[in-house]
């Protein structure tokens, strides 16, 4: 599981190597060499690390609710990091691959839709890319047991918490914004609360 | 299991460190990436507001995954 999350974890040292080249302003070979030690720690670590054949552990109960609800999260998690990425109104860099520019038709009015423009387009690259690393983590980890599952929600809803108090003391932000955020992170709390301490855990199926 | 399971402590690590540099000391961190072009922006440190959220959700998920080591090889499939 631990391997499975670092293998999924790998898209995002992949997207940050480009983005130190293709993005950043300064510190590129500092950045290249950052993510290039975390990208060869997660490949030696899940390919050349023995895997030991313990014999699994059988998960006494299941949860769909907590399954879904990470299911739900990692997808928001995507939708978010690629509208914050590839299809933010701002123009990409020129050096970008021709493949990402043909998005351009296509670009969400994400920065449009919000009032004020608050956000820098190099910020919200690295911010989209960790939406899209954490969207890779929960994947993994909704691919796992209960035991995990509930262990990552509850982790996980303290941040919730933390962004809703952020929303509430961004004052420089217009009103819609702050309330849409903060309904859309006390949502995510809410639904990691009901997930973890409402729903009941069913028995885990036998093989 | 345990080298892959440090590695994920480093990654968690990292993740809590830049998650909190980039929500707290945002002025120091942009001053040691030299970026003094976007210092003062409160539109910047909006940004980076958010995204150090997201490192710090990604650092709470692999400190939770960390935690749970061999117990976390169980999966909802029959095994």
């Amino acid at each position: 599981m631990c391997r499975k999350a670092l293998q999924y974890g790998i898209v995002q040292q992949l997207i940050q190597m480009v983005m130190a080249v293709q993005i950043a302003k300064a510190k590129n070979i500092e950045m290249i060499l950052h993510f290039g030690f975390n990208l060869i720690i997660s490949l030696y670590a899940c390919y050349s690390v023995p895997w030991k054949h313990n014999k699994p552990l059988q998960e006494t109960k299941s949860s769909a609710t907590i399954t879904n609800t990470i299911r739900f999260f990692y997808v928001t998690n995507f939708i978010f990091g690629l509208s914050a990425t590839l299809f933010q109104v701002n123009p990409p860099p020129k050096t970008w691959p021709r493949v990402f520019s043909l998005t351009l038709p296509l670009q969400d009015k994400l920065l449009e839709s919000i009032p004020g423009k608050p956000y820098q387009t190099e910020g919200m690259h690295w911010w989209g890319v960790n939406l899209i690393g954490h969207a890779c983590i929960l994947m993994a980890v909704a691919q796992c047991g209960y035991t995990v599952g509930k262990k990552v929600l509850q982790y996980t809803m303290l941040t919730s918490f933390a962004a809703v108090y952020a929303g509430y003391t961004a004052t420089y932000l217009p009103e819609s914004s702050r309330n849409n955020i903060m309904a859309h992170q006390a949502f995510n709390a809410i639904l990691a609360i009901v997930a973890c301490y409402v729903v009941a855990p069913e028995k885990a199926k036998k093989a | 299991m345990s080298v892959v399971q440090n590695v994920l402590r480093v990654m968690y690590v990292q993740y809590f460190v830049f998650g909190i540099a980039v929500t707290c000391f945002q002025d120091q961190f942009l001053a040691h990436y030299g970026r003094s072009d976007v210092a003062g922006s409160q539109v910047m440190k909006n940004t980076m507001t958010w995204w150090g959220i997201a490192m710090l959700s990604s650092g709470m998920a692999g400190a939770a995954i960390s935690q749970c080591g061999d117990y976390a090889i169980r999966s909802n499939r029959p095994l």
